[in-house]
């Protein structure tokens, strides 16, 4: 609760900064319509989260503005100096009170004269109710300009000081660099230059880190936001949220708090009917409200949809004829999403009555304006009787893509990965080009989709390019072409940022992202590219679907992902278990305990080679999982994808071959996908059950330095006497010095200070401690 | 201060820009086509953390194609949260004049009329002051 008080403080400071300069030009022009909108906006934002937060003061002035400044809007009341300083006197006092909340005092001086001022014709002068004006915030020291809100965001107090951390590590990395520079120690300038580069990566992340935010943030504050109002209307309402890791950037995500309250306080305040109406009507009792949030492409869209009443269109017609938005004689002329539409307009609203919650019809008109502010847009479809569904739609602006770089000549562009089917090479077989009506067709496993070339599509002056792959991407669900390329560069993360609107006029990039490289990188815009290709891809969207790859081949065909293996021999394995194909640092790649294995990002897979593996540079690698355990795959070459005969020959003896099949007449191994999975669901089920009693040894260093070398091997440790529940399967004597621990049956490691000391393991060979658990983890798991 | 002008020579025209248009001015490096933007747009560079879009400001005054080394000073400027780099071949100087840019009456070609706020007086010399968002922003499509 403390987060969110704290968060309506510097919220509303913000809000009065930006209002103050409209309440001054306000001051000057009382008629400037403009002006009173943005007062009103605040005063009613205000009311909403004081309602909302309990703070009663707060509630009480705002709503008393909130109804004079209403009155002044549909021009029932005339402005007049007086009224217009009794509403400064309320924002003023506003002010006062978020600061007082702040700084945990209480303001003794009564709101009631100040409400009182309020209906009174004549008043008295402003400075006799704002004693503190001039240390107050909303009290502006002269008359500015109008502006947009200072744009904010909010850190853990914890990041900026590691963030500050970081810029230390920066300095005297840099000084370091500047000591061995001036003495010339040019050894030590290779040292010093890596340190500061490594500094640099640090903050980067951690600078990114800052911007980037899980949408649960923006979602965690609704289900006590949903209880609350419903609670108060005496209506119960079901939440249903979805999509919550969807991530953005947090200034996104700070600029969408604001309408998606709106949205759900008026879905429940006007949307979903009490409960004897709903009864009436047949429907459950309880309403329900649904949130989700979804990445499609390079727009994020968030879905609220209620199952309530509708929008009540005749009321919304008649109230904007009313209100003069639009003439009586077009009416006729509307579409009902016209009509709808008509709910996002300044001033109007079909609530009958205006309650402490919504219903003065600024709600919408705010949202849509914050949300084109984003670059979004927002639109909404409602059904009489069947419910209400808003979409709001943001860019992916400032978020980070997985993107696949590709190159056409000597130009590379980013394709957002999420976008991607798969990657086929145009030089076999499999995939042929084919020329209709002057426009060109992808053919692959029997079903052809349109392609489109990079070079052809960027005009004349781009370099010549030699299309050898092609990206088969789909801008939409159940949409899809081929994007003709002549190769691949690599993965990479790029934050995205927005692009001139002169070069967002194309049409056919969605971002731009600086990468290491340190030039400018386009995404393309992959919805963008098929329509200024002239694809019809809707019109086929139905034939598509019939063309699912999965239906066209027959059922005893294998669909594999077929390689040059490590060990120079032609492999294939079901693509069904191939998560993708990575490409790894060779450094990443260790022996631990007997065993390779990977570390990518967080994780560590184990890894699979059937030939030695190079010591340096990169390599590709499967990632292969059984939707519990995943593995890598060190391969030689790149894989193809291909559909092989399923009349493949096994092999007599069962074990990582499961048989050969034929590709082009060459025959080539299959792997055998149970045999891959099992290997290590095996041991890693039969390992974490071990149990490894250490004995005597240093303290500190059988903690800190043994322990996690044997749970690496997957046993659990206990010490010295410990009591177990279970076989101790490996006793490790930590000192030669130590007395022979007495375990029923459990093979003995002897550990020792000393190199040469007969049957001891030396206690630093790390190689032969690994071997030695590696061993018997293995022989047990066999007994 | 509002009345500071930096001047500038761009394929050998002399032009004055509001000093408060101007965010920075730096050399442009490599710079990355852009396929499909007006033949003025030369690409994207980088500045510092920023993508700058590169114009060359006669080819977008007078129509033609950008012409645009990668050794040509860029004038950055920042437009509605958008970098622009106007390349220029040499900045000269910064001169502060009193008055507001005055008015000439002359009948200026095509293009030219559009994006110039008056004339100023630099060392004997009658300098056109041009409007940044103009030059950038007069092509953008109606639908956009």
């Amino acid at each position: 609760m403390d987060e969110i008080i704290a968060e309506f403080i510097s919220e509303t400071r913000d809000m009065l900064q930006h209002v103050s300069g409209e309440l001054v030009a306000w001051e000057r022009d009382p008629a400037d319509r403009k002006r009173l909108d943005e007062i009103f906006r605040f005063v009613h934002t205000v009311k909403g989260s004081s309602g909302f937060l309990d703070l009663p003061r707060h509630q009480r002035l705002s709503h008393a503005a909130e109804d004079v400044l209403s009155e002044l809007r549909a021009g029932t009341r005339e402005p007049n100096a007086a009224l217009v300083s009794a509403i400064l006197a309320i924002i003023d006092r506003i002010g006062e009170l978020t600061e007082a909340l702040d700084n945990g005092e209480e303001i003794d001086a009564y709101d009631e004269p100040l409400i009182a001022a309020l209906t009174q014709e004549k008043t008295p002068g402003r400075q006799q109710f704002t004693a503190s004006l001039d240390d107050s915030a909303g009290a502006p020291s002269e008359p500015s300009v109008p502006r947009g809100p200072v744009r904010s965001i909010r850190v853990p107090v914890e990041l900026l000081d590691q963030l500050m951390a970081g810029v230390s590590d920066l300095v005297l990395s840099r000084n370091e660099f500047a000591r061995r520079f001036a003495v010339g120690d040019s050894d030590g300038l290779d040292l010093a230059f890596e340190r500061l580069s490594s500094s640099i990566t640090d903050l980067r992340d951690r600078i990114s880190w800052t911007r980037m935010q899980r949408i649960e943030s923006l979602f965690a504050a609704l289900p006590r936001l949903v209880r609350d109002i419903s609670g108060q209307l005496g209506k119960s309402v079901a939440l249903d949220i979805d999509g919550s890791d969807v991530e953005l950037d947090r200034e996104m995500i700070e600029m969408l708090r604001d309408p998606l309250t709106h949205i759900v306080r008026n879905a429940i305040d006007h949307g979903i009917e009490s409960e004897d109406v709903r009864l009436a009507a047949e429907k459950l009792p309880e309403g329900r409200l649904s949130v989700a949030a979804r990445q499609t492409g390079n727009r994020i869209e968030i879905v609220i949809s209620d199952d309530g009443a509708g929008i009540d269109r005749a009321k919304l017609l008649e109230k904007a004829v009313a209100a003069g938005v639009v003439a009586e004689s077009d009416i006729a002329n509307l579409s009902d999403a016209e009509r709808d539409d008509l709910i996002f307009h300044p001033g109007l609203t079909t609530a009958e009555k205006v309650s402490e919650i919504s219903g003065r019809g600024v709600g919408m008109d705010v949202v849509r304006t914050n949300v084109e502010r984003l670059g979004g847009t927002i639109s909404v479809e409602s059904l009489a009787g069947i419910g209400t569904t808003f979409r709001l739609n943001v860019p992916l602006t400032l978020t980070i893509i997985p993107s696949l770089v590709v190159g056409c000549g000597e130009e590379i562009y980013a394709i957002p990965r999420p976008m991607i089917g798969e990657i086929v090479s145009l030089a076999s077989d499999h995939a042929q080009v084919q020329r209709v009506g002057g426009g060109e067709l992808l053919m692959m496993r029997g079903a052809h989709m349109p392609l489109v070339r990079l070079s052809g599509l960027f005009g004349e002056e781009s370099p010549s390019c030699d299309e050898r792959f092609a990206v088969i991407v789909s801008p939409r669900k159940g949409e899809r072409y081929a994007l003709a390329l002549d190769r691949t560069v690599g993965h990479e993360d790029l934050v995205v940022k927005p692009l001139a609107p002169v070069v967002m006029a194309t049409g056919m990039f969605a971002g731009s992202a600086l990468p290491d490289t340190g030039l400018p990188l386009l995404l393309l815009d992959i919805a963008g590219i098929a329509d200024k290709a002239g694809l019809r891809l809707n019109l086929k969207a139905g034939e598509a679907t019939s063309e699912d790859p999965a239906r066209v081949v027959s059922r005893s065909d294998i669909q594999a992902l077929v390689f040059d293996d490590c060990d120079q021999v032609r492999r294939a394995v079901r693509i069904g278990i191939v998560d993708r194909v990575i490409k790894v640092e060779a450094q990443h790649v260790r022996n631990r305990a007997g065993q390779l294995h990977l570390t990518l990002g967080g994780e560590i897979l184990p890894v699979i080679a059937a030939g030695p593996l190079p010591e340096s540079g990169t390599i590709t690698m499967l990632r292969l999982t059984d939707g519990e355990t995943d593995i890598a795959y060190a391969i030689g070459g790149p894989a193809d994808i291909a559909t092989l005969d399923g009349a493949f020959r096994p092999v007599r003896e069962p074990g990582r071959i499961a048989g050969i099949v034929n590709q082009d007449d060459v025959p080539i191994e299959l792997l055998d996908s149970h045999d891959l999975f099992a290997e290590f669901a095996d041991r890693s089920a039969e390992a974490a059950s071990k149990l490894c009693r250490i004995v005597g040894g240093g303290d500190h260093w059988r903690q800190e330095i043994l322990r996690p070398l044997v749970e690496m091997a997957g046993y659990r440790v206990v010490f010295d006497n410990e009591a177990t529940d279970g076989p101790v399967d490996l006793v490790i004597e930590a000192n030669a010095d130590t007395v022979g621990f007495d375990e029923a049956a459990a093979p003995v490691l002897r550990l020792s200070d000393d190199r040469s000391s007969g049957d001891a393991v030396f206690r630093y060979d790390r190689e032969a401690i690994s071997d030695a658990l590696d061993r018997h983890a293995r022989a047990g798991g066999q007994s | 201060m509002n009345n500071l002008y930096l001047i500038v020579e761009a394929s050998g025209t002399r032009l004055a820009i509001p000093a408060t248009d101007v965010t920075t001015v730096m050399i442009c490096g490599t710079i990355v086509r852009a396929p499909q933007t007006p033949s003025f747009v030369a690409g994207l560079a980088a500045m510092r953390s920023d993508v700058i879009t590169v114009v060359d400001p006669l080819a977008a005054i007078q129509g033609g194609p950008a012409n645009i080394s990668e050794d040509a000073t860029l004038v950055a400027v920042s437009i509605e949260g958008h970098f622009y780099g106007l390349a220029v071949d040499d900045v000269i100087d910064a001169i502060e004049v009193e008055e507001a840019p005055g008015r000439t009456g002359v009948a200026m070609a095509k293009g030219w009329h559009a994006v110039s706020i008056g004339v100023i007086d630099f060392d004997g010399e009658t300098i056109l002051v041009i409007d940044t968002a103009k030059l950038v922003g007069s092509f953008e499509p109606a639908a956009a």
